[in-house]
């Protein structure tokens, strides 16, 4: 196993890693608006480091060019906060119960 | 070695997606579900991109970037239709 | 507002790259379609732009996206650390962040870095008519002192936005 590969095998587990973390948030978390956080974040990471490790792979290890992996990437970093910010508004519109030590639930909109 | 590696992210990846499954079965209500669905769909481009370092062909990127985009549109289009009741105004 | 072929040159020039990634090759017929989709398609669809505030400084808008990265994957650290703990040690709440941006370019990006940066979510734009001073409602996953949050939020993404849009606030 040469280095190249060494590498790319280290960002494919670290990945996937992510991508279980954030499905497991999903499932453990007490609330809606915590277990929003998961996906988010760690399944757009996890999913940022197989982009790469698959673009070393194709660009480096296979010689040829590839680029489709990074319009993937780039479309998912833009359209992960929209579809955050989308689905809170509806859990705020519906008006899902936060967890109970949750701070400053006041300043939720009261209409 | 290399291959071996693949399919233990692969498997990581589909127990994943069956941990999502059974957060959309568990709800409680129509955003959990859909957040659940949302994750589903982000994961599975990521089976689809471990997949084709596998079998060392772009074909699937292209899949992958379709259910990136169809993914997007859609959970939009259900959150807007559980905000307004009306999905285009 | 111009309507020459070149008005959006930073947008012509992401619309070729797109179209060469999406066809994975820089071959001559491909970068010649490739720059004419990207000078038609702008050109085409000015009647639906919104006057927007330029981007002033492009070196600041690199610096801005690289320290977004970066910020990314330490936030993640610290989702993760929240998430293998114990649900009860875990300290959720809502946020008002007050805003001094009021354009909507600058704003949508404001929020988007808010969401995928440091365990922070943004939820919705209060109050609603935007003649009021606005704030931005936030839930965050950890929150540990509100002050001290809102004041690294402006100063390390509200302002840099600031400069790099050359706002008037």
């Amino acid at each position: 196993m040469s280095l190249l590969e060494w590498v790319l095998g280290g960002l494919l587990l670290l990945g996937a890693l992510f991508v279980l973390l954030g499905s497991v948030a999903l499932l453990k978390l007490p609330d809606f608006y915590t277990r929003l956080h998961g996906p988010t974040k760690a399944t757009t990471l996890g999913l940022g480091s197989l982009v790469l490790a698959s673009m070393l792979y194709f660009n480096l290890h296979q010689q040829t060019l590839s680029l489709q992996q990074l319009l993937i990437a780039l479309f998912l970093f833009i359209s992960a906060p929209v579809t955050a910010h989308m689905l809170i508004k509806v859990a705020l519109h519906h008006r899902l119960k936060a967890c109970d030590n949750t701070q400053g639930q006041e300043q939720l909109p009261k209409d | 070695m290399f291959s071996l590696i693949l399919i233990a992210v692969m498997s990581v990846i589909v127990f994943a997606l069956l941990l999502n499954g059974l957060s959309l079965l568990r709800g409680p209500n129509l955003a959990d579900r859909l957040l659940a669905l949302d994750t589903m769909y982000i994961n599975s481009i990521a089976l689809l991109l471990v997949y084709g370092v596998y079998v060392s062909t772009q074909l699937y990127f292209e899949a992958a970037l379709l259910i990136a985009m169809l993914g997007f549109v859609s959970t939009v289009a259900v959150c807007k239709f559980m905000l307004r009741g009306d999905i285009i105004e | 507002m111009k309507q020459t072929l070149f008005a959006t040159p930073l947008r012509s020039a992401l619309l070729l790259l797109v179209w060469c990634a999406l066809h994975n090759s820089f071959a001559p017929l491909i970068l010649l379609t490739g720059v004419l989709l990207a000078l038609l398609i702008p050109w085409l669809s000015r009647g639906f732009r919104e006057p927007q505030p330029a981007v002033r400084r492009y070196g600041m808008l690199l610096r801005y996206l690289l320290m977004v990265l970066w910020d990314i994957i330490v936030a993640n650290l610290q989702v993760i650390k929240v998430v293998l703990g114990p649900n009860s040690a875990m300290r959720p709440g809502f946020v008002l962040l007050p805003l001094d941006l009021t354009e909507p370019l600058p704003l949508t990006i404001l929020a988007g870095t808010i969401c995928l940066t440091p365990g922070t979510v943004s939820a919705e734009l209060l109050p609603r008519n935007a003649d009021k001073p606005q704030f931005l409602l936030l839930h965050v996953l950890d929150l540990q002192d509100e002050a001290s949050l809102i004041a690294e939020l402006k100063q390390r993404y509200e302002n840099p936005l600031k400069e790099i849009f050359a706002c008037s606030v």
